[in-house]
């Protein structure tokens, strides 16, 4: 798990707490029963404070799994390593 | 705090095995991180306690203050106004109300509903506190001329919030967060998060709210207020040195650039009228500054200065003599210097004393040194004792040395009166109760809403004693609570301020309550603490035996071991 990858995991485990490490990468919606609206309100926060982003409210689509989420963030913050 | 760290408190809070302290947080918005940072930076304050935070309806703040329920627990009432809350035109999500037709209608509709928060509020306040924090975020663009210029109506709306917080902040039970505080600590075009609004219906950047549930737990869990105030003199109370310059060397005044100092005086001045009390410490000649301190132009009069400590030895025993002459604990106390020096000697000696540096010469950081003495002693009620303070210190000073010598010829010497009331609380009594160390019974302390719930008991009394002898009044000095059931007194709250020492009021006070309730013993539930020696100096001179946990004193053993009293006593 590289730098971004453990500031998202760290994230999630906030918003998720019931999550371990190893799900928190597999974490999606429609495999987290606790994921609910709310918790996506507290992920997209917690990113936005974490990776210093604005999200847009489109991008709050990809707020579903832990893999889309971590492609937004690497995508907004540049390269592996960059932020 | 961001929002990381107070969901990781909130979850320390969540699992945290306290008793609860129920909080309803009123907002018009989706509370969202408001209720997180609120229970994090509460928790963060209360410490022993576990924070609970309800909500009310979600855009109706008004009506979901009349839904709490007259018989809920609840410690504390937060509301959270904005200014969608008198119109809903004036938030982000709804349309068709910026329209200019439109303007004129706003002040017609914000008003009645804070005249309807005005009711809700007094009606809620005398069973709980209720802290208010006013509209923070910018008024929407909706007005006709460039955000620059003030439009009429936005006055009007602006009027009639500052008479509602005008009314509202006047009764008793009510903070309302200041909005000068807000302003000074969070910049106004950082408050609104539109993205966060538009998404979730949470207004706030996560900074600004964080910020007002920080401030907003400070209101309903204020540090205790400093007693007192140690200053230096030379470059402090006035510019210049007085061994050098002379008696009429030193200055406060505009026309040598020396005001500053007045503004210190000012405070000083202003604080020592709230019952806070002043004292001088400084490395200089005793005559000089007895002196300098006699001049009529200084802003606060020499004699609200006591005691004056003058003389070449270190601060810190000065300081020491301060404390000694006061009676109160170092933690207690604010030492004001220009000398870094003098403050680091006097903090190695008394680690426990805040000590501010005086910016001499740096007139733009006054300003901030001011709102420090302001923020360190300030409080928003205060009492008739306070302002009796520093008389009854001096007195007190006067007969140390003739009950030392003396004591029984003395006391009977002094026409001591106390009075016993019995009945409901008052400001004083739960001041007294939250900044006692000494006297106490077992140094429990307790928010406004567990006092009210308190005396709300069933059988239940509270004893406020008051006192005055020949050299004056010490105004309500003592508080006893407790209840008596089958001939035995249950005490379990007890208090007296450490300026009505060895005048015998304990016994006094204790006598009383056995006469009163005929009873043949009082179970004292004592607790040891660091600093309640002298509770226990009582407990030893009653039972003969050191006692760290609740103790049973005998009627038969109390006057047997009671020394003689002098004081008449009335009791109402």
């Amino acid at each position: 798990m590289n730098a971004l990858e453990e500031r998202l995991a760290k994230c999630f485990s906030l918003a998720l707490p019931s999550l371990d490490e190893q799900a928190i990468r597999r974490a999606s919606t429609s495999g987290v029963a606790a994921w609910d609206s709310l918790t996506t309100v507290n992920l997209v926060s917690l990113v936005e404070e974490e990776f210093g982003l604005a999200v847009a409210a489109e991008d709050v689509a990809v707020f579903v799994s832990f893999e889309r989420v971590l492609e937004l963030v690497r995508r907004q913050c540049g390269p592996p390593g960059a932020a | 705090m961001n929002l990381a760290q107070a969901i990781a408190l909130g979850r320390q809070n969540q699992s945290h095995p306290g008793e609860q302290f129920q909080v309803f947080l009123a907002c018009g918005f989706t509370p969202l991180h408001a209720k997180t940072f609120l229970e994090a930076h509460l928790f963060a304050r209360l410490a022993d306690r576990r924070v609970v935070v309800r909500t009310g309806r979600y855009g109706d703040l008004v009506e979901s203050l009349a839904d709490i329920p007259e018989d809920a627990r609840c410690d504390a009432v937060v509301v959270l106004l904005e200014w969608s809350d008198l119109d809903a035109r004036l938030g982000y999500r709804t349309t068709h109300g910026w329209r200019p037709g439109c303007l004129a209608d706003y002040p017609a509709t914000s008003g009645p509903r804070l005249g309807r928060l005005r009711e809700l509020v007094a009606s809620l306040c005398g069973r709980v506190g209720v802290y208010l924090a006013l509209p923070a975020l910018p008024l929407c663009p909706a007005f006709l001329a460039p955000t620059g210029c003030g439009d009429s109506v936005a006055f009007a709306l602006h009027e009639q919030l500052s008479a509602f917080a005008a009314a509202i902040a006047a009764l008793p039970g009510v903070r309302v967060l200041n909005p000068q505080k807000v302003d000074a600590l969070s910049p106004a075009a950082g408050r609104l998060d539109l993205g966060s609004d538009i998404r979730s219906g949470f207004p706030y950047s996560l900074e600004h709210a964080s910020l007002v549930c920080r401030l907003l737990a400070e209101l309903i869990r204020p540090g205790p207020p400093k007693k007192g105030i140690i200053t230096d003199l030379d470059d402090t109370l006035w510019r210049g040195v007085l061994g050098e310059d002379g008696v009429e060397g030193i200055s406060w005044d505009l026309a040598r650039s020396t005001h500053a100092h007045a503004l210190y005086q000012e405070m000083l001045a202003s604080v020592a009228e709230m019952g806070v009390l002043v004292a001088a410490a400084t490395k200089n000649d005793p005559g000089l500054v007895a002196r300098a301190l006699r001049r009529s132009d200084l802003i606060i009069a020499g004699d609200a200065i006591f005691p004056v400590e003058a003389g070449w030895g270190a601060k810190s025993q000065s300081v020491r003599r301060i404390l000694d002459a006061w009676n109160i604990a170092a933690d207690s106390v604010v030492l004001i210097d220009d000398s870094p020096l003098e403050l680091a000697e006097v903090a190695a000696a008394f680690p426990e004393i805040h000590c501010l540096r005086f910016p001499t010469r740096e007139d733009r950081a006054v300003y901030g040194l001011l709102q420090d003495v302001r923020d360190l002693v300030g409080k928003a009620v205060v009492t008739e004792e306070d302002r009796l303070r520093l008389a009854s210190i001096r007195a007190s000073s006067r007969l140390a040395d003739s009950l030392a010598a003396t004591p029984d010829a003395f006391l009977a010497s002094i026409a001591a009166e106390v009075r016993m009331t019995y009945g409901g609380p008052d400001q004083r009594a739960f001041d007294l109760v939250n900044k006692t160390n000494q006297f106490n019974l077992n140094g429990r302390r307790i928010d406004e809403a567990a006092w009210k719930a308190k005396l709300a008991e069933p059988d239940r009394f509270l004893l406020a004693v008051s006192y005055q002898d020949k050299f004056g009044p010490l105004g309500k000095i003592a508080v006893v609570s407790g209840s008596c059931k089958s001939g035995e007194l249950l005490i379990d709250l007890w208090v007296m301020s450490c300026r009505a020492f060895s005048r015998r009021i304990e016994f006094q006070t204790l006598k009383s309550l056995f006469d009163r309730w005929g009873a043949e013993s009082a179970t004292l539930d004592l607790a040891a603490t660091e600093r309640n020696g002298p509770f226990r100096d009582f407990v030893r001179a009653l039972t003969g035996v050191e006692a760290a946990g609740p103790v049973r004193v005998a009627k038969a053993d109390f006057l047997a071991s009671c020394p003689k009293l002098y004081a008449k006593v009335a009791c109402e």
